[in-house]
């Protein structure tokens, strides 16, 4: 079995790092800029840009914060493994936009009239709840804590290869964290969203390239199918899913697409849109970006999987390395990079696109953090005044304070960046019927929401660690192929239910 | 100062502002149709159909849930632009020189 190959290998030189160097010194003039730009110190204009971001920035950020990292990495490594059945990541990063439909028209109009700055005034302006408030508040801090040590993960990764080793993984990690905390502070969700653009259109042409380059250094999509299709120990990769698969197909979109939407900093660009008219021009655009960036990572884990088959197994060899299967990618660009001088520049971009995802995830999720925190907990419960540069002074304190341990937890985790996704998931997906059902439901009260999440994350935690908890023989992260935090949000919804359905006639 | 956690709860606020442009706001996640339509397309996406053999040199099961995703965009993209309404798309102060 093959051990995997690390990034450190491919034969990046000083060019390289000079061409991510010119990008991480764009990303600092651009806080710097964002800076200048402030109109008042307060949290609407740092967390939301002073609710006053145009089409153009507001598609690029969307689409930033949406693909990350993960999206070129770890799905092309998941497609490796599991050829076309992956196709299922197009529909789940579609059903995202959908499940928007189902709470952003509503949610977009009330934050405008209520100057909603976190999903937290939301939950409090529907519920009049501060348990609901906290618990969902907690919940969603926790979710992106996880995303982003997974994202930094990465980034170290990354920076490491692209130096072939000579910058060690905690110093990139380090490092380019503080280059974001930095812009972060000077300019907030400004900063952060023009920075999108830049990473944007870096990612776009990343994408881009990277399935064209696997179609003309590699091999077409047809003959590696063809090749997959003539081995039986291949064959599975190009078959449909049996029935346990469609399960946890149908199981897959219903957890990526309603957890993505409610992500915080998704809603919080929801709320940062400088119209209703603006936001539904980059929601259409959107609806398209899964059909272009995913079966990109597609093609290239499938094509990959024909051409140079064996790294399906799990981790081994140096701590360094991705799981095999993830280092995918970067064998694709060792192939390329080898052909020609025009192959090593064209994968120097495909790198800063990683980078440029990973970072646009990070500040992203780093930034709603910061808010919630600041906002909904410090600012509701600790601190009784109403200055809003104090509380913009702490909110970015708060940036700073929250990296420490998250950089220190992904310094030391092991696991798959689609692991990693899904832990996520399973607890955030907790809060979906506070939103989805919360802004049509007018019965749904606070103290039922609040019993459907405890009975949905204790069901949720009990089959995730079944075993370890000595429930079972073994922790049943899945049942029947639906994920373990469907099964708890199935008890969920029965729960908030009962309200429509035996509560009290609304006034 | 904390603030007293176990707050009873109260009537929940309304949803909606009172305006004289209520009427005209159309929420596309209150119409039954566009739920009905998405999850019959969702259906589709499935790899659930009998599809045989190869289109263009792909499975048939693959390119036909592929083209099911596009429906889903180009549907959800109708949606969104034009079930979607709300009089209020452009705050006054947008308009401003």
């Amino acid at each position: 079995m093959k051990t995997g190959f690390n990034i450190e290998s491919l034969p990046f030189g000083s060019g390289a790092l000079a061409v991510i160097g010119v990008y991480i010194l764009s990303m600092l003039a651009i806080g710097g800029l964002a800076w200048t730009k402030k109109q008042e110190n307060s949290l609407s204009d740092f967390y939301l840009a002073g609710r006053n971001i145009g089409f153009l920035v507001l598609v690029l950020t969307l689409f930033a914060t949406q693909y990350s990292g993960n999206t070129l990495l770890g799905f092309s490594g998941a497609a490796y493994r599991d050829g076309l059945g992956f196709i299922v990541s197009t529909h789940f990063m579609t059903a995202i936009i959908v499940a928007f439909l189902f709470i952003a028209p509503a949610l977009s109009r009330l934050s405008r009239e209520q100057e909603f700055i976190t999903p937290g005034d939301y939950v409090f302006y529907r519920f009049r709840s501060h348990g609901l408030r906290i618990v969902i508040t907690l919940l969603m801090v926790y979710a992106l804590c996880n995303f982003t040590l997974a994202q930094l993960k990465t980034l170290g990764t990354v920076f490491e290869g692209v130096s072939q080793g000579r910058i060690p993984m905690w110093v990139g990690v380090i490092g380019l964290a503080v280059i974001m905390l930095v812009y972060e502070s000077l300019g907030g969700m400004r900063s952060v969203a023009w920075t999108d653009v830049i990473q944007g259109v870096v990612l776009s042409v990343g994408f881009l390239l990277l399935i064209w380059l696997a179609w003309t250094q590699v091999g077409d999509l047809p003959s590696a199918v063809e090749k997959l299709s003539a081995s039986p120990a291949t064959r599975n990769k190009v078959t449909p899913p049996d029935a346990q698969g469609i399960r946890h197909w149908l199981s897959f979109i219903l957890i990526v697409g309603l957890g993505g939407a409610i992500y915080p900093q998704a809603i919080q660009r929801i709320y940062a849109a400088k119209n209703t008219r603006i936001l539904k021009k980059s929601l259409a655009l959107m609806a398209f970006m899964p059909l272009a960036t995913t079966l990109a990572a597609i093609a290239v884990g499938v094509i990959m999987a024909a051409h140079y088959p064996g790294l399906d197994g799990s981790a081994v060899g140096s701590e360094k390395s991705l799981v095999p299967s993830e280092t995918v990618l970067p064998l694709l660009c060792r192939e390329v990079m080898g052909a020609s001088a025009l192959g090593y520049w064209l994968v120097v971009i495909v790198f800063a696109a990683i980078l440029a995802a990973v970072m646009s995830t990070t500040d992203s999720a780093l930034l709603s953090m910061s808010s919630m925190v600041t906002h909904d907990l410090y600012g509701h419960y600790f601190y009784s005044g109403d200055d809003q540069a104090h509380l913009t002074r702490v909110g970015r304190w708060i940036t700073w304070v929250l990296m420490i341990p998250i950089i220190w937890i992904a310094l030391g985790y092991k696991g798959t960046l689609i692991q990693l996704l899904q832990l996520k998931f399973e607890l955030l997906i907790q809060c979906a019927p506070a939103f989805y059902l919360g802004i049509h439901w007018k019965k749904l009260k606070a103290s039922t929401t609040l019993a459907g999440i405890a009975i949905g994350l204790v069901i949720t935690l009990m089959l995730n660690f079944s075993g370890e908890l000595g429930l079972a023989d073994q922790n049943h992260p899945s049942v029947l192929g639906f994920h373990s935090g469907m099964v708890g949000l199935a008890a969920n919804l029965l729960v908030c239910s009962s309200d429509h359905f035996f509560g009290e006639k609304s006034a | 100062m904390v603030e007293c956690l176990d707050m009873p709860d109260q009537t929940p606020a309304p949803l909606f502002p009172q305006t004289n442009n209520e009427k005209q706001f159309i929420d596309p996640g209150r119409k039954a149709w566009v739920w009905i339509g998405f999850a019959a397309l969702f259906v589709g996406m499935l790899p659930v159909w009998p599809f045989k053999g190869n289109w263009f040199g792909l499975p048939a099961w693959a390119v036909f849930a592929i083209v099911m995703s596009f429906v889903v965009s180009a549907f959800s993209t109708f949606v969104i632009l034009w079930v979607w309404q709300d009089p209020i798309e452009i705050r006054p102060r947008d308009l401003d020189p």
